[in-house]
């Protein structure tokens, strides 16, 4: 989820932000209580807030730009806070008390859906005393090392619990003095190392050498450290750690060529992933093995790279062409980092088939709406699972061109989120529409292919009704539309629902739609799942208005 | 799975500024394997997810590099010792005609090995700017020259930064837990007023640091800010919609919650607003302590308004910068975002105090360069806050200018040639075209700084340039020539009629309202360019002069009089030295004057010759000196002394009296 939300913030950036749903009309307002125990009795003064929470992926880009004013009530000599006036909506509700931690493992925020009027009572935290890891990182000639990154890493003790702090600013980077100070740790032994970056993208950005990962007291293999106690309300201090000299990984060189004719490729970005270190506080819970980005390079007029400190592992090589268009595809490529640089890789990468022709328009308005000063992107989406998809950008002329595709069968449609709002309809070749994709052989070159696309400027307005039961504050309603009519794989749209249970799907082209709302309730060990759908249809001109009923008496889906 | 702990992260972002949103943009182009599952968030929710990869599509540019050369250098620290593992960065001018160059000099690894020797090789032709960054220092930009080229060498010199640290505790004493402390350069080390960082580069190390996360107090409620440059500076903790730099992405896109003080309005050091707040001195290399801050629950108040004409189809994002009246320092950013159709937006938690807002919205790709990305900008407004929110104000967006045209290099014949020494072959790619707008520069400009900065471009191998991000107004092309055997011969706008003459494009500038996009620009730059270089020594010995002095070559002959191009100034050294090069052959009489504008940096000074009554006045001194000096082709003259004698006509020049 999290890169998710990358995503969608570069897209904003990159092609504008989308339409955000407008449905939005909050009066009525509501109440939340609860307590505060610290260590089992009540803890007074301490801040807790409720702050406004999305999940739409564009309300998020939104969120993150302008972010909501938090709401803040302290609590009472007897650990109690109250919310009053709260307009309906989505909460997330925490204690802010940064050197406190969760004694209830796993909790962090509470998420509550509010409704109108509602007052929601026993929205309770127990929070313990967390613990203080504090040293210093050298390099072998006792001098500090600069926002260097710590790593920790729970070996016993309870389940990680939800601290009450975020990473506080750099609080796990050391500061000009080679000094770190990590506080609000839940009590337990931890294994504390030195030496690569907790952030992806900022190991990425700052292009200094990385060190070999160095655990205290000072060794680089992991089964020999020290872990460090952590006791409530306590500091564990001089938690020194002195990173080797020769620390600096490895360098892998290679050269990216056309595998049928062995041209360098020059401009090609070359980027390579790892797997999430096991059990560290940060792992992400991707599947995806090869999920955190090593390094990234590009290749010279010659077609060569270099990949500097490289720190042993097995890794999971990508090739892109620069502009982001497709223009080749490389094979699979893995490699390992034993010990000593890796000379001469040989990627290879085919120019394979393409797809090229121009977009068109079922109706002049839809061709005058059409900003050709606007990027405009067309994706190519492989049937196969295998496939990778591969874009091309409508020139001004309307021309565009997809390389670099596998032999199969390929649907094309726009880039979602795209800042032209233009839906692809129908895909024809020499004047004959495709309607299941279109064919296309190993290095085929596919020429006069026809995109029509219609403006996306419809809209299905609906309301989400619940009956056989109440909602459970943390339950989440979703609601989404899926085309019907067209042959055409087009996005489906999700979006949130507002506290009255209306909800608006923006952006859609006309046509049939299947509109699905579903909502997900947590029960011990179980998670159920309560759907209703409905079909409409929608034109430019009018609305499409749904009413869908999630009867929660009715006998869910168990999942 | 547990519903509650695998919420998607409902995210805030601090401070999302205009340099912040560049590198977004730059980088949005880039993480080619980030987007990768673009797919997901749409499509996918209802289904279990099939992995596909979305290539990040950009501007189909099939530009085969040419193969350049390299760069060498050495990084050095106090006492010349070398500086080992400081990122290099090479940030090339010509962005607009090679949007690649970029995002391979910011991807292909540099850092300076153990002797702090680097060498950027496999650079294409082209002007680059270099900078070395290592966390906790501070690039000294005083040794370096703006632009390097490929064949040259450089050295850069990295400070240990100075340290702001302190304790901030609220109104009962007790420690202020997890607040974000800043540190705002509010006058530089000198006295003068903040200047702008000098290019890009140091724009994108800057914020590589700022990725670390914002300085927030720990348990204890101490902080600590490192890696300043020296300074006079203010510090304020809390709030955070606060200062243009440091933003934080990775906070930002990570972080479900914001903190507690977040939304105050910012307590400045020792304990108050920004108009009491007390200036911290900062010394290269030295630590301030105990700049405590008593922590104060300010609420603030708001400003609100609204922004007209952005594009019509309304889809492009906004940006509403808030300055500080006078120094121009961004307070705060916030966003209008596309579907509200009255395009609303506001400042929370603002202190008392003057400020500007200007917004600015864009839409488009970076690396399609000046002519991709669309950017308009709002005339600044100004706000003044006093104890009650302010409302209604009015923004309206007007699209900039953008200027193109051509570069060539007139070639000279083989016997011209014989004339001159051999000097280093100069290319196209390697000359650096700005534009100057006549205008002095308004303090709530310095907000869209990044847009000066974009500005400077280098032709392509053909010698098509378009300088971009241009606000309306009069500009000047400004160039910078590799080497010193080139100088600019013309500059010409496209003739009114058909077979009208070329316009001189530099006599009176060239007149840009909002939107235009002025085409057919001639630059003709030559080979052969003579030098110049002296002294000047005061009338009754030989010391050099105590005042600020700048010399003036003046073209001695009559109809060369309006050509602005015959005329050249240079700052005197402190030996009273100059040095003029990219001379054009001619007679010229040579002036000195004292220069009464001592506040103004070098780079913002504006030439004396760029208007007529400048260049009346200098020819009218040229005449009286008797001083002339004639420069053939190629020719370089050394040791030229020439002794100052104050005219009984007042020295002030004479500054444009419009703005």
């Amino acid at each position: 989820m999290r890169s998710l939300t990358r995503i969608a913030i570069f897209l904003a950036l990159l092609f504008g932000i989308q339409s955000l749903s407008l449905a939005q009309d909050p009066k009525e307002t509501s109440t939340i209580t609860g307590r505060v125990l610290l260590d089992g009795k009540p803890a007074q003064g301490v801040l807790v807030m409720a702050s406004p929470s999305v999940t739409d992926p564009e309300k998020i880009v939104e969120q993150m730009l302008k972010p909501p004013a938090s709401l803040k009530a302290a609590t009472d000599s007897d650990g109690r806070y109250r919310f009053e006036a709260l307009p309906a909506g989505k909460y997330n509700i925490m204690p802010s008390a940064p050197t406190l931690v969760s004694a209830d493992p796993g909790a962090f925020a509470k998420e509550l859906n509010i409704t109108e009027g509602a007052a929601i009572e026993g929205i309770d935290f127990s929070l313990s005393r967390g613990g203080v890891i504090t040293g210093k990182i050298t390099d072998s000639e006792e001098r500090p090392v600069i926002a260097e990154a710590i790593s920790l890493k729970l070996v016993d003790g309870t389940k990680p619990a939800g601290s009450y702090s975020r990473p506080e600013g750099r609080m796990y980077h050391t500061d000009d003095r080679g000094v770190y100070r990590i506080y609000a740790l839940a009590p337990g032994r931890y294994i504390v190392s030195a030496g690569s970056s907790r952030d992806p993208m900022s190991s990425l950005l700052a292009k200094r050498p990385k060190r070999v990962q160095t655990y205290y007291p000072g060794v680089t293999d992991e089964a020999r450290s020290k872990p460090v106690e952590v006791i409530a309300g306590a500091e564990a201090s001089g938690v020194d750690i002195k990173l080797g000299v020769a620390d600096k990984g490895f360098s892998v060189n290679g050269r990216v060529l056309i595998a049928e004719t062995g041209t360098p490729i020059a401009n090609a970005m070359v980027a390579y992933r790892t797997r999430p270190r096991e059990g560290s506080l940060e792992q992400s819970n991707r599947e995806d093995s090869f999920s955190v980005p090593g390094g990234m390079t590009t290749t010279n007029a010659k077609g060569e790279f270099r990949l500097d400190s490289v720190e042993p592992g097995n890794y999971k090589l990508e090739v892109h062409s620069m502009t982001g268009v497709g223009e080749f595809y490389a094979d699979p490529f893995n490699f390992e980092v034993q010990s000593g640089n890796i000379d001469k890789l040989e990627i290879k990468v085919h120019l394979g088939a393409s797809i090229s022709g121009v977009v068109g328009f079922d109706s002049a308005d839809a061709a005058n709406a059409f900003d050709t000063s606007t990027p405009f992107v067309l994706i190519a989406i492989p049937d196969a699972r295998m496939g990778s998809t591969a874009a091309g950008r409508v020139a001004a002329d309307r021309s565009f061109k997809i390389g670099g595709l596998k032999a199969g069968k390929i649907k094309i449609q726009s880039l979602p989120h795209g800042s032209q709002k233009f839906s692809v309809v129908r895909i024809e070749r020499n004047g004959v529409e495709q309607f299941d994709g279109i064919d296309i052989q190993t290095n085929e070159q596919i020429t006069e292919v026809r995109v029509v696309v219609v403006e996306a400027n419809c809209v299905i307005r609906g309301r989400v009704t619940i009956q056989g039961g109440a909602l459970s504050p943390d339950s989440e309603v979703s609601v989404w539309a899926r085309p019907l009519n067209s042959t055409i794989r087009s996005s489906h749209r999700t979006v949130d629902v507002d506290a009255k249970g209306n909800f608006v799907i923006e952006g859609l082209a006309p046509g049939d739609y299947e509109v699905e709302a579903s909502v997900s309730s947590q029960g011990p060990g179980t998670r159920r799942r309560v759907s209703a759908k409905q079909q409409v249809t929608v034109t430019p001109d009018t609305p499409a208005q749904t009413s869908l009923i999630l009867d929660l008496g009715a006998k869910g889906s168990d999942k | 799975m547990n519903a509650l702990s695998q919420k998607p992260p409902k995210t805030n972002c601090r401070n999302v500024t205009m340099h912040e949103i560049a590198i977004g943009i730059i980088l949005s182009t880039l993480f080619v394997s980030a987007i990768a599952n673009a797919q997901q968030p749409q499509s996918e929710k209802p289904a279990a997810g099939d992995r596909r990869e979305v290539q990040q599509p950009t501007a189909a540019q099939e530009k085969k590099p040419q193969a350049g050369g390299s760069i060498k250098g050495r990084v050095i620290g106090e006492g010349n010792r070398p500086v080992a593992d400081a990122s290099i960065m090479a940030i090339p001018t010509n962005i607009a005609s090679n949007p690649q160059s970029m995002v391979t000099s910011f991807f292909r690894p540099v850092s300076s090995d153990a002797d702090g020797k680097f060498e950027l090789s496999g650079l294409q032709w082209g002007a680059y700017r270099i900078s070395a960054s290592a966390a906790g220092y501070v690039l000294s930009d005083s040794d370096s020259k703006p632009y390097y080229r490929p064949g040259e060498s450089v050295t850069l010199t990295l400070a240990k930064g100075g340290v702001i640290t302190g304790r901030v505790t609220n109104l009962s004493g007790d420690p202020v837990v997890g607040a974000v402390v800043r540190a705002i350069k509010v006058r530089e080390a000198d006295n003068k007023p903040v200047r702008l960082r000098r290019d890009l580069a140091s724009e994108f190390t800057d914020s590589i640091g700022s990725l670390l996360g914002p300085y927030k107090t720990d348990d204890r409620g101490i902080y600590r800010i490192y890696g300043l440059e020296a300074g006079y500076y203010q510090v304020a903790a809390g709030g955070r919609r606060g200062q243009g730099t440091g933003v934080n992405y990775s906070e930002a896109l990570s972080s479900p919650r914001s903190g507690a003080y977040d939304s105050d309005a910012p307590t400045y050091f020792p304990s108050s607003t920004i108009d009491t707040a007390a200036e911290v001195t900062v010394r290269a290399g030295d630590e301030a302590t105990n700049i405590d801050i008593r922590y104060r629950d300010n609420r603030g108040h708001s400003v609100s308004g609204t922004v007209s004409g952005s594009k019509a189809s309304g889809q492009d994002g906004i940006s509403v910068m808030l300055t500080r009246a006078g120094n121009g320092l961004v307070e705060a950013t916030t966003y209008v975002l596309p579907p509200q159709k009255e395009k609303g937006f506001a400042f929370e938690a603002l202190l008392d105090g003057e400020y500007f807002v200007t917004a600015m919205a864009g839409s488009g790709s970076m690396t399609d360069g000046a002519d991709g990305l669309n950017i308009s900008v709002s005339p600044s407004r100004p706000v003044t806050v006093s104890g009650a929110d302010v409302t209604g104000v009015e923004l309206a967006l007007e699209p900039l200018a953008s200027m193109a045209g051509r570069a060539l290099i007139e070639p000279i014949s083989a016997a011209q040639k014989a004339e001159c020494k051999a000097t280093r072959p100069a290319r196209l790619e390697e000359v650096v075209i700005s534009a100057r707008g006549e205008g002095n520069k308004k303090p709530e400009d310095q907000s869209l700084s990044l847009l000066s900065m974009l500005k400077d471009t280098s032709p392509n191998e053909k010698g098509e340039f378009t300088v971009g991000f241009l606000r309306p107004g009069v500009h000047r092309l400004d160039l910078q020539l590799p080497g010193d055997s080139l100088y600019i011969s013309t500059v010409t706008l496209p003739p009114l009629t058909p077979d009208g003459k070329p316009i001189d494009g530099t006599k009176s500038g060239v007149k840009l309202n909002s939107g235009d996009k002025v085409k057919g620009l001639v630059v003709t730059i030559s080979e052969g360019a003579a030098g110049l270089r002296g002294k000047v020594v005061t009338g009754k010995d030989t010391n050099p002069p105590s005042e600020k002095m700048r010399v003036y070559l003046v073209p001695a002959e009559p109809e060369a009089g309006e050509d602005v191009l015959r005329y050249f100034e240079s700052e005197l050294a402190a030996d009273g030295g100059f040095s003029l090069t990219s001379l054009a052959p001619g007679k010229y009489w040579l002036v000195a004057r004292v220069v009464s504008d001592q506040d103004q940096a070098e780079a913002d000074h504006k030439p004396l010759a760029w208007d007529a009554g400048g260049r009346m006045s200098l020819r009218f001194e040229g005449e009286a000196s008797k001083k002339i000096v004639e420069l053939s082709r190629c020719q370089r003259v050394t040791g030229f002394v020439v002794s100052y004698t104050p005219l009984v006509r007042p020295s002030k020049p004479g500054r444009k009296p419009t703005q």
